[in-house]
């Protein structure tokens, strides 16, 4: 079940997941949607290097964390720097807010979500996430965003712009068979600090 | 048992500021490697913990099964066997 605006605002008061920064507390406004929450980018792209001797990932092999690492920038971007994401290139990105699923237990609700991407970013040709939009229940982190740019034109992409939106679900049922071993878990708290424009709360 | 528990790993520079990637030694010896968020990580003196959820123990084999703040490319879970030697307590 896909939870409504007053309903995501009810699980984040009742400590069920908590994203931090949160940049809105009115269900009716940003970033509320009718059945979702949206997220900002954060202020840094990564931009995998194109312009030395390609690399092969073998999987099986450990290390490939530092691996990509190694190949790649860590690009800073602001409102006057923005990245300028060029047709068919491969970058990642990262929301500004830090969200948390705590696993519930037999007794407890456990909430899961999915990224999405915007309907007008999409318009303009920019997927923000492919093949794997699931946020598991025990998640806690900010999340990466693997962005292409499939339209015909450069997009600008801004630290604090809306980019992707967060479906929220609940997860039936408790995450794993033993019981009691998921309770207790720490309450997270989200920030109650409360900005209408996205952009004026860049950290 | 405690649930969240700490375990040994080595980090480096992760793909953003806010995190790092770890390698984390299974129980049979083999490396896998994540990205995590900075915060999960902790550290004392020249060892670095990571934060995880313990979700079995298995005393018979001395180890234990966690679940990770994310999926290992090597194994493409995040489920996995960590020797209980390789525990502190959180």
């Amino acid at each position: 079940m896909i939870l409504s605006n007053v309903a995501i605002l009810e699980a984040l008061n009742k400590g069920l997941f908590s994203v931090e920064p949160l940049s809105g507390q009115d269900p009716s406004a940003p970033p509320f949607n009718t059945s979702a929450l949206d997220l900002r980018l954060g202020p840094e792209i990564n931009v995998p290097r194109t312009n030395e001797a390609p690399i092969q990932l073998d999987l099986r092999k450990p290390g490939i964390a530092a691996l990509l690492r190694k190949h790649c920038d860590v690009l800073r971007i602001s409102e006057d720097q923005p990245f300028s994401l060029r047709p068919h290139r491969f970058v990642l990105g990262m929301t500004m807010e830090l969200v948390r699923f705590p696993l519930g237990g037999p007794q407890t609700l456990s909430l899961a979500a999915r990224i999405e991407g915007k309907s007008s970013l999409a318009r303009c040709g920019l997927l923000v996430h492919f093949t794997a939009p699931t946020i598991h229940a025990g998640f806690s982190g900010r999340i990466a965003l693997e962005m292409i740019n499939l339209g015909p034109a450069d997009i600008l992409l801004t630290p604090g712009m809306f980019i992707c939106q967060l479906i929220l679900e609940e997860v039936r049922g408790a995450p794993a068979d033993a019981p009691n071993q998921f309770r207790n878990q720490s309450t997270p708290t989200g920030s109650r600090a409360a900005s209408r424009r996205a952009r004026s709360i860049i950290r | 048992m405690e649930q969240q528990q700490k375990v040994v790993v080595r980090t480096s520079a992760g793909a953003f500021e806010s995190e790092r990637a770890v390698i984390l030694e299974l129980a049979d010896g083999r490396e896998v490697s994540l990205y995590v968020d900075k915060e999960l990580i902790d550290k004392h003196k020249e060892a670095e913990f990571l934060n995880v959820t313990v979700v079995k123990s298995n005393p018979r084999e001395k180890t234990k099964t966690v679940l990770l703040p994310s999926e290992t490319f090597e194994t493409m879970s995040r489920w996995a066997t960590v020797a209980q030697d390789k525990f502190v307590k959180a």
